[in-house]
């Protein structure tokens, strides 16, 4: 797979000359993933607002840590672990005990993948983004992430059984969501 | 992994959207203009440290250079040195005088007395002066003694009118030039004598192999390396109208471990007496805590309803509604001090044996800069970044603190002829306050520390 190039120049040589505080070669970094990188920050953030938040705050520690980066592992993998981090913590400092929802109800069913096709990723991400915050951020690591239990009860500083709990409440309040939805769009 | 958690990733995991206008704007904002901007700092502190501390040496060494009057001193000081059970040099010759005497039998009692004088006073000087070029060369006869040109006027006044050969010599070592002139007095047993003590002068020792205490004329010059695990007394001071924001402060700033280190630059002025200089960082940590008990959440709430035509959702009207959550915020902060120094520290010898020394230890540090980091409250009771300017440009904290005090206690365990083990219980009293006058609080810290390090002797 060859390099990436923007503007002549490739990743390698863009991170090199961040690293001796070329505005323009952070710019084209910025941009290179910025997009990936707000995807990320929308899927764990309460609101758009939030999720700028995210993304600057963590594009900020990306520039001015980046003599921490190690170059044997993906630069993106790293941007994305700070935007995760970022996002634990102002989900921590903003939290609030109002997260209890009676859902003990709602059936976990299978749903088909038919169901995925016609929804968009903005669709998918809005219910992501309108789960409560404890669901969210599990459901965030452990799917999509691919973090362990065990992972992820370290990050949230909470119980691994609490984490069990939690994704299983989350799915089930997105699997109900997504058949509403595939019932209106059908 | 459940199926749905694989729509999801499958879905998401590559997903991209619009970034928001501004972004990199109000990021690049946030970025220091360029890292080397940070060098600058560092390598003033370095420079100003480099040419302080060599200019302090140049001066104790210029103030040292031969002179005729560093005669009249080096006199004084072998009084010094005879009082001094470990000076080797002065044992030797003083050992050996009975034996040099009676083979210049040519020589008057006063031309032999005068012989010794000149013969310590010779070494002395070298040593002290740390002039390795002159040296008392040869007896050709009784009435022919060379020395150093040095000697010349202390030297006439001693002979009075007798024949006196100055000649002045190639450089050699002070070590050199001793066994030199027991080779050309042609004393055997002297020159066996000097070899193996001034071997042990060379190394520090005394002759039971010991560290000796006082060995201040070999051992002239000494480099310290410390390290001090601190904790901080915090004094402010407010009139009346601020006494409830002090309260405030004192509740949610505590002191916790702090720590300093640095490298200090001796110089031995008397056997007693030492200067010292160098550079310090110290680190005054501590903790932040505020609950803010009115920290409240907006949150939008989307509504839908659903449109049903024969039991069946046929469409649905989404609405938002925003309410603001009540509730309480916690938040934990961990505020640093950090200070750059250049200390300038007299040290006493109170006592001292083969094994260990005590001394005081007190001068000044006299502060290059001060950095600070994290939060406190302002006098409205809302927490502020102290790092951060206000809209005119002050910041809460001054860049410079200027002078501080500093005393200690030394002891100095010898773990070999060279190296000290160091323990200093410390105390340091910043003399002015931290903040600048737009504060209405004035901070600052007592430290006390108990510092340990190594010293090296050469």
């Amino acid at each position: 797979m060859s390099p990436l190039i923007i503007n002549g120049r490739t990743e390698k040589e863009l991170l090199k000359a961040c690293l001796q505080g070329d505005r323009t070669a952070q710019r084209d970094i910025f941009h290179m993933y910025a997009g990936k990188m707000m995807a990320i920050c929308i899927r764990y953030a309460r609101h758009r607002h939030e999720a700028e938040d995210i993304l600057q705050d963590s594009f900020v520690k990306v520039f001015t840590h980046l003599c921490e980066f190690e170059n044997n592992g993906s630069f993106e993998g790293w941007v994305r672990r700070i935007i995760i981090n970022t996002a634990i913590k102002i989900n921590q400092k903003k939290s609030f005990s109002h997260e209890s929802i009676g859902l003990e109800h709602i059936k976990e069913d299978s749903t088909g993948p038919e169901v995925f096709s016609i929804l968009s990723e903005e669709e998918l991400t809005k219910l992501i983004s309108e789960l409560p915050d404890g669901y969210r951020m599990v459901f965030n690591l452990f799917a999509i992430e691919g973090f362990s239990h065990k992972e992820i009860s370290e990050m949230l500083n909470i119980e691994e059984s609490t984490s069990r709990s939690q994704l299983m409440k989350a799915r089930r309040i997105l699997q109900e969501k997504v058949n509403e939805l595939y019932i209106i769009a059908v | 992994m459940t199926q749905i958690d694989k729509m999801f990733k499958n879905k998401l995991e590559h997903y991209t959207v619009d970034i928001p206008e501004g972004a990199w704007d109000n990021i690049a904002a946030r970025l220091p203009e360029n890292p080397k901007s940070r060098r600058p700092w560092w390598m003033i502190a370095s420079i100003a440290t480099v040419i302080l501390v060599s200019a302090f040496s140049a001066w104790i060494m210029s103030d040292l250079k031969p002179t005729p009057s560093a005669a009249i001193v080096a006199t004084a000081d072998l009084d010094c040195l005879q009082s001094l059970d470990y000076h080797y040099v002065t044992d030797d010759y003083l050992n050996n005088k009975n034996k040099v005497a009676p083979d210049i039998d040519q020589m008057s009692a006063q031309q032999s007395d005068i012989v010794d004088k000149n013969i310590y006073l010779s070494e002395v000087i070298m040593k002290n002066v740390d002039v390795q070029k002159y040296n008392t060369s040869s007896y050709q006869s009784s009435d022919q003694i060379s020395t150093s040109a040095l000697d010349v006027q202390a030297f006439s006044a001693l002979s009075g009118d007798k024949q006196v050969q100055m000649t002045q010599l190639a450089a050699l070592t002070p070590i050199q030039s001793h066994i030199n002139y027991a080779q050309d007095v042609k004393y055997p047993e002297l020159i066996t004598t000097s070899k193996s003590n001034l071997s042990k002068m060379k190394k520090g020792k005394d002759k039971d192999g010991k560290a000796c205490p006082f060995v201040f004329d070999v051992q002239d010059k000494s480099v310290d390396v410390y390290f001090s695990n601190d904790i901080n007394v915090k004094h402010l001071t407010a009139n009346a109208e601020f006494a409830q924001y002090k309260s405030e402060r004192i509740n949610t700033e505590t002191p916790i471990y702090s720590y300093s280190a640095g490298i200090r630059f001796g110089y031995n002025l008397s056997h007693r007496w030492n200067l010292h200089t160098g550079f310090n960082y110290s680190q005054i940590n501590e903790k932040f805590q505020y609950i803010d008990p009115e920290s409240n959440q907006t949150r939008i709430i989307t509504i839908k309803d659903y449109v049903y035509e024969n039991g069946k959702i046929v469409d649905s009207i989404v609405t938002e509604e925003t309410v603001l959550v009540p509730g309480t915020s916690k938040m934990t902060v961990y505020n640093k001090y950090r200070t750059f120094d250049i200390p300038i520290l007299a040290r006493y010898t109170i006592y001292a044996n083969k094994y260990l020394s005590l001394s005081g230890l007190t001068g000044i540090y006299i502060n290059l800069a001060l950095k600070e980091r994290g939060m406190i409250l302002n006098p409205d009771s809302k927490p502020i970044d102290i790092t951060a300017a206000d809209d005119q440009g002050q910041t809460i904290f001054k860049t410079q603190l200027g002078i501080s005090g500093y005393a200690s206690l030394s002891m100095a365990y010898h773990l070999t002829p060279n190296i000290d083990f160091l323990l200093e219980p410390n105390v340091r009293i910043q003399t002015e306050a931290m903040n600048t006058n737009i504060h209405p609080i004035d901070q600052n810290f007592t430290t006390f520390g108990l510092s340990t390090g190594l010293r090296y002797r050469f």
